[in-house]
């Protein structure tokens, strides 16, 4: 791994310093190999002989990119001008795209491990393993000891296929995807308020909105690019801009009203915010009564949460409160943002409904700029929803438990609909319960990171030794999570296949495969196809190319809402990111859903409570730890962490501390700080701002332990669930802190 | 058996030899109750400075810092009360120098050779002109000059680096430079004809402990003159000041007709017999 | 000509600043003694001994492009001679930084605010305009910017004070 390699450069050269201090003297970061850049930037890059159409594949804005090659070899990569997402801009992720593909720890062949080695063996043999194992589990445990373990950054057709290997052919309902730690709160939210998984908005509303209300969500860290947008469209027409967030993030300091709400706290804000807009008279009562359920309920329900009572809990003081009410109230047309702050949360789901009630009550519903607007964190968490690749649905929005649906989708896959499994399958938090119990025997992880990214990372390494089996297909090796594995398959990754997919405002894209693999690597359907195949479905996996695939799964969305039987490769070459549903060819693609505001049924309002994380701070463990993201990085940075110029702006996790307690502690900004919970430790040095809330302190997740010993933060974090949702809870454990 | 001074003043030596390597390697383990060189040392918030260090940077910015005063006054004291004992005793300098004596010893085994030097100019004038000259530069181009040069500050500072940066400067060359020449030019040639430093301090012994010769016990067998490598002679009581208090003349004298001195600032100190 | 006897005649670069708390460069130079304190108290081994073979030689200074300096104001506390005084973090004059609009990320109208994000006086040196491009306001030159700017060359570099009128 470069990384590893930079450190023990740094090992010799700091031989003393290193074992005198323990550590290398450095905020951000220290990396010798300062002449060694790889410079991606189109503009420096050298001239590419042929470009291919691709989408970046970190977060689910879904930026178009054009990928240049040379001697099939990616050399550039530029942001699409004809794009409608981002017309040609690209974050400082997107621009160094080139250096994630061939970098020293690509997995180029598959291997087995024997004894604590890997070796590496033919495909023949990996494929033939994989099959036998698998049917031997299955033979024995029941199809239920096996789980699939996907990430979100997929395209639709290796979903689809994965979805039809697991569900139709195996019958296990396990098919499990890391969206789960990232969105599963706001997308349950979203279906209890609509009735269905439908994002409404789209990314033009940006600039026909007159009010961002962004609640627990830093788009200038997470999405640069739609950051961006949003403060061209604040310039350009005076959007007003809310943000509610613990620290004050740059998208906060660009907000007109920050509240620095007290972490965990929304539901009492929201309800708080509900009532002033009730009472105050600044909804049409009639209108939100014919859209909605219960309206009476909730105003009632509501009444309880007064501003007092609210400045109390929340720490909002009371004229903020009413500054926030008078501009929601008066505004024409409100976007409602949010993002992981609500969502990694015991009460996650209850958070985004009662979000959701006051774009409802205030009919911010069904009309251009207004409406809730979900960007995802992981690029393709939109794709795998419309295809089912969760553990309860089935393509085209359906259902596990409906046997109409599984009899209309084992007609299209050709299987038999009594195989498939009416029990809906286990979520990821289950899936590592059920290894520990010895319930599950088989898991095959897919371009996914556990190890490295569940909370209470301890545990999960303790858990993952228990498997009898564990495929690892991946595209780099060593991950944190590839060496629990017993096979580990050399998986192609983004610009080494071809596919589509969808971003975060339902936009189709096409995906051209740019170069080959390196080494003996494969494409994720091929190989999954390949070991299915030797399973005995060659009938159900005939495919000739991944097109047929597209055009197998078009038939599933026939008269679902994400219809795209318009749809074709070559439609989607010509016409950028169109929005489903598309039914027919001559469609345009809908922009935004509900226009004519018939919904699947009336909107259903949220009567929530408040309730408090699993583990408050306390005497012993006095603070508060969020975990967040920084620009630089992606998630576990199995990518990101092989490209220099991104490592050198943040190569080790710190702990934002604010200077009051930093005072307390008598510590200085780059002091070495060990942050302790129950759990786990962690050694970082200390950022020392006033930008995040008294007695929380904050610490990126992106550093596991293949960056080094107690670096990595869910060590610290807590093995709680959100009630109906099971995403973790990162951003509430009890911490405490000391000086190393 | 007696214990010479010799017997002290080697360990104290490499002491403070030691203490100029472990204070750096403390610093990085985060052990910096003592910081510093000897340029500058600081310890609990008190604060020594080298005196003419101090003495050139405010002529050189023509301001008066008092606390640099204050600081500067440590070796200073020292001076007054015990001589030149930074030179004999202290100097990391003044070790090199004496093991590139000890070197010369051995070349020129057959003959101590004499001092070259020594037949056109007085020691103590040398020194003295080299300081005017010094502290004149450095008042009129506004830069401490004699730091430049410094022996003392080169070794201080190439540990420091040494130790923390991994990396020796070029100025390294000026001490294998000045201890070539104290071998080959002129016995501890630096120490006796140019050290600013020594010649600084000398300027405050006027009071301080020296060297007595009891003119009743000594047999003027010359071992005395002999043995000073600053070149001295108690036998002829030519005990000037660039006599650095370092006792190898009471060590080596057969009669033990020399002794020092109490300061004559204050007659009421124990004498310190050897 | 191997490394280390490079190393042996590195003289001084011009783009180096001097650690914070100097007055002026003639101040510096004038009071300086060459005791290392600094470079000895720095907890980010930032401050460096400029080397032999220039008349700044002996002198600490910070290359941001190496390691720049965190503002943690720790050296002008040991400084015996009173060469760096005492400020405040905001008072600082080290130099200032100035961004070269041909080569910044965010001129070119892409997202890149690093150099904002990592200031140690956010806000107050550096701040983004409307169009979220980094601006230089009152900045003290420590250098951060520098050290973690993506680009290179380095598309916001730092001025050191001696260089400034």
């Amino acid at each position: 791994m470069a990384e590893n390699k930079d450190n023990m450069q740094l090992n010799r050269r700091d031989f003393l310093k290193l074992s005198a201090t323990g550590l290398s003297l450095t905020l951000v970061g220290f990396n010798p190999v300062l002449g060694t850049f790889q410079e991606a930037y189109a503009k420096n890059a050298p001239q590419a002989d042929q470009w291919f159409m691709s989408v970046c594949p970190y977060c689910g804005t879904g930026c178009g990119v054009n990928v240049g090659v040379s001697n099939d070899t990616v050399v550039a990569v530029k942001g699409m001008p004809d794009h409608p997402v981002n017309k040609g801009e690209l974050c400082i992720l997107g621009k160094n795209l080139v250096g994630i593909l061939n970098t020293p720890d690509r997995l180029l062949l598959p291997q087995k491990k024997v004894g604590h080695q890997f070796k590496p063996i033919a495909w023949e043999e990996a494929t033939d393993t994989v099959a036998t194992q698998l049917k031997e589990t299955i033979d024995k445990n029941g199809a239920d000891s096996f789980a699939m373990y996907v990430s979100a950054s997929e395209y639709i057709e290796e979903y689809y296929v994965y979805n039809k290997f697991v569900k139709g052919c195996l019958g296990t309902n396990n098919l499990e995807s890391s969206a789960r730690l990232c969105w599963a709160s706001g997308v349950v939210g979203l279906v209890k308020a609509f009735g269905s998984d439908s994002p409404p908005c789209c990314f033009d509303d940006i600039e026909v909105a007159d009010l961002f209300f962004v609640a627990g969500y830093n788009p200038s860290s997470s999405k640069p690019i739609f950051f961006k947008r949003l403060m061209k469209a604040k310039k350009a027409n005076k959007t007003k801009m809310i943000v509610i967030d613990p620290r004050r993030t740059d998208t906060a300091k660009k907000a007109d009203i920050h509240l620095q709400i007290k972490p965990g706290t929304d539901v009492i804000l929201f309800n708080a915010i509900t009532r002033e807009l009730i009472n105050k008279g600044l909804i049409d009562e009639k209108e939100a009564k014919s859209i909605t359920q219960d309206f009476d309920k909730l105003k009632e329900h509501v009444q309880s949460f007064t501003p007092k009572f609210a400045e109390e809990k929340t720490g909002i003081s009371e004229r903020q409160l009413s500054e926030v009410v008078q501009l929601i109230g008066q505004s024409k047309g409100a976007l409602f943002m949010w993002g992981q702050g609500l969502n990694q949360s015991r009460i996650g789901t209850r958070k985004v409904t009662s979000l959701l009630n006051i774009p409802f009550i205030t009919g911010n519903i069904g009309k251009a700029g207004a409406g809730p607007l979900a960007v995802t964190g992981q690029s393709t968490a939109m794709s795998l929803r419309e295809v089912g690749a969760l553990p309860n649905l089935l393509p085209g929005f359906r259902k596990v438990n409906d046997s109409q649906a599984r009899q209309d989708i084992a007609k299209i896959w050709d299987v038999d609909p009594q195989k498939m499994s009416p029990k809906p399958g286990r979520t990821i938090p289950d899936i590592l319960n059920a290894i520990e119990a010895g319930e599950i025997k088989a898991l095959w992880i897919i371009h996914s990171n556990p190890a490295a990214t569940f909370p209470d990372t301890s545990w999960v390494r303790k858990t993952l030794n228990k498997l009898d089996f564990l495929v690892v297909q991946d595209c780099y090796h060593p991950t944190e999570t590839s060496q629990f594995a017993h096979i580990l398959l050399p998986a192609a990754q983004w610009a080494e296949k071809d596919g589509s997919m969808t971003n975060s405002e339902r936009g189709m894209n096409l995906i051209e495969q740019a170069v080959q693999p390196p080494g003996k690597a494969k494409t994720d359907i091929d190989i999954v196809m390949a070991v299915a195949r030797k399973m005995g479905f060659e009938k159900q996996f005939s495919f000739q190319k991944t097109e047929d695939i597209f055009e197998e799964f078009k038939r599933c969305t026939t008269g679902r809402p994400n219809d795209i039987n318009g749809l074709t490769y070559a439609r989607m070459g010509k016409e950028k990111g169109l929005q489903w549903p598309v039914p027919t060819a001559e469609h345009k693609g809908t922009k935004r859903r509900f226009m004519d505001q018939k919904f699947p049924g009336k909107l259903n309002l949220a009567m929530n409570q408040h309730a408090d994380p699993l583990e408050m701070p306390d005497k012993e463990f006095p603070l508060w730890l969020l975990t967040g993201l920084v620009n630089e990085q992606y998630h576990s940075r199995t990518r990101t962490s092989k490209i220099p110029s991104l490592n050198r702006a943040v190569s080790e996790p710190f702990v934002e501390i604010h200077s009051e307690n930093a005072k307390a502690l008598d510590v200085m900004a780059g002091d070495l700080l060990k942050v302790t919970s129950r759990r786990g430790q962690l050694t970082a040095r200390a950022v020392i701002t006033d930008n995040i809330l008294k007695d929380a302190v904050f610490i990126p997740y992106h550093f596991s332990f293949l960056a080094g010993k107690d670096k990595s933060v869910n060590d610290l974090t807590i093995r709680s669930f959100d009630e109906s949702a099971k995403q973790p809870e990162y951003k509430a454990a009890a911490v405490k802190i000391e000086k190393a | 058996m007696k214990l010479s001074y010799q017997h002290y003043r080697r360990p104290f030596q490499f002491a403070i030899l030691g203490l100029l390597i472990a204070i750096p390697l403390l610093n990085l383990l985060k052990v910096d109750a003592v910081q510093g060189m000897l340029c500058s040392i600081g310890a609990a918030g008190y604060e020594i400075t080298c005196a003419l260090g101090a003495l050139q940077s405010m002529l050189a910015s023509r301001e008066i810092n008092y606390s640099l005063l204050l600081s500067a006054s440590v070796f200073i004291l020292l001076a007054i009360f015990l001589g030149r004992v930074f030179c004999g005793w202290i100097c990391p300098q003044g070790l090199l120098s004496e093991g590139g004596d000890k070197l010369r010893t051995r070349f020129f085994k057959s003959s101590r050779k004499p001092d070259s030097l020594k037949r056109y100019y007085s020691g103590r004038q040398f020194l003295l002109a080299f300081l005017g000259a010094g502290l004149l530069a450095t008042f009129l181009m506004g830069i401490p000059v004699i730091c430049y040069i410094c022996p003392i500050g080169i070794i201080c500072r190439e540990l420091l680096q040494g130790t923390m940066l991994y990396k020796i400067g070029g100025e390294i060359i000026i001490i294998m430079i000045i201890l070539a020449a104290d071998v080959f030019v002129a016995r501890r040639g630096w120490c006796r004809y140019i050290c600013p430093v020594g010649a600084f301090y000398s300027l405050f012994t006027m009071f301080g402990m020296k060297v007595k010769r009891d003119q009743s016990s000594c047999v003027s067998c010359g071992t005395c003159q002999r043995i000073c490598s600053m070149g001295n002679s108690p036998v002829k009581d030519e005990i000037v000041k660039t006599c650095i208090n370092c006792g190898d003349c009471i060590d080596n004298c057969p009669e033990g007709a020399l002794s020092f001195e109490k300061p004559s600032l204050f007659k009421s100190i124990p004498v310190i017999k050897g | 000509m191997p490394s280390w006897f490079e190393r042996l005649f590195k003289g001084w670069s011009d783009t180096n600043i001097r650690p914070p708390g100097a007055r002026s460069e003639k101040h510096l130079l004038a009071t300086c003694i060459k005791c290392g304190r600094c470079m000895m108290v720095c907890p980010y081994q930032s401050i460096k001994i400029a080397d032999w073979g220039s008349k700044y030689y002996g002198t600490p200074y910070v290359d941001p492009d190496a390691m720049p300096c965190y503002l943690c104001m720790k050296c002008p506390e040991v400084c015996p001679t009173g060469s760096l005084s005492t400020v405040s973090k905001e008072n600082v004059q080290m130099g200032r930084a100035h961004v070269v609009h041909d080569t910044c990320l965010s001129w070119q109208d892409d997202l890149c605010n690093l150099c904002y994000k990592r200031c140690p006086l956010q806000d107050k040196a550096i701040d983004l305009n409307d169009d979220l491009q980094p601006v230089i306001k009152n900045c003290v030159g420590c250098g951060v910017c520098t050290y973690v700017c993506p680009t290179q060359p380095k598309s916001i570099v730092i001025t050191p004070q001696r260089n400034l009128s």
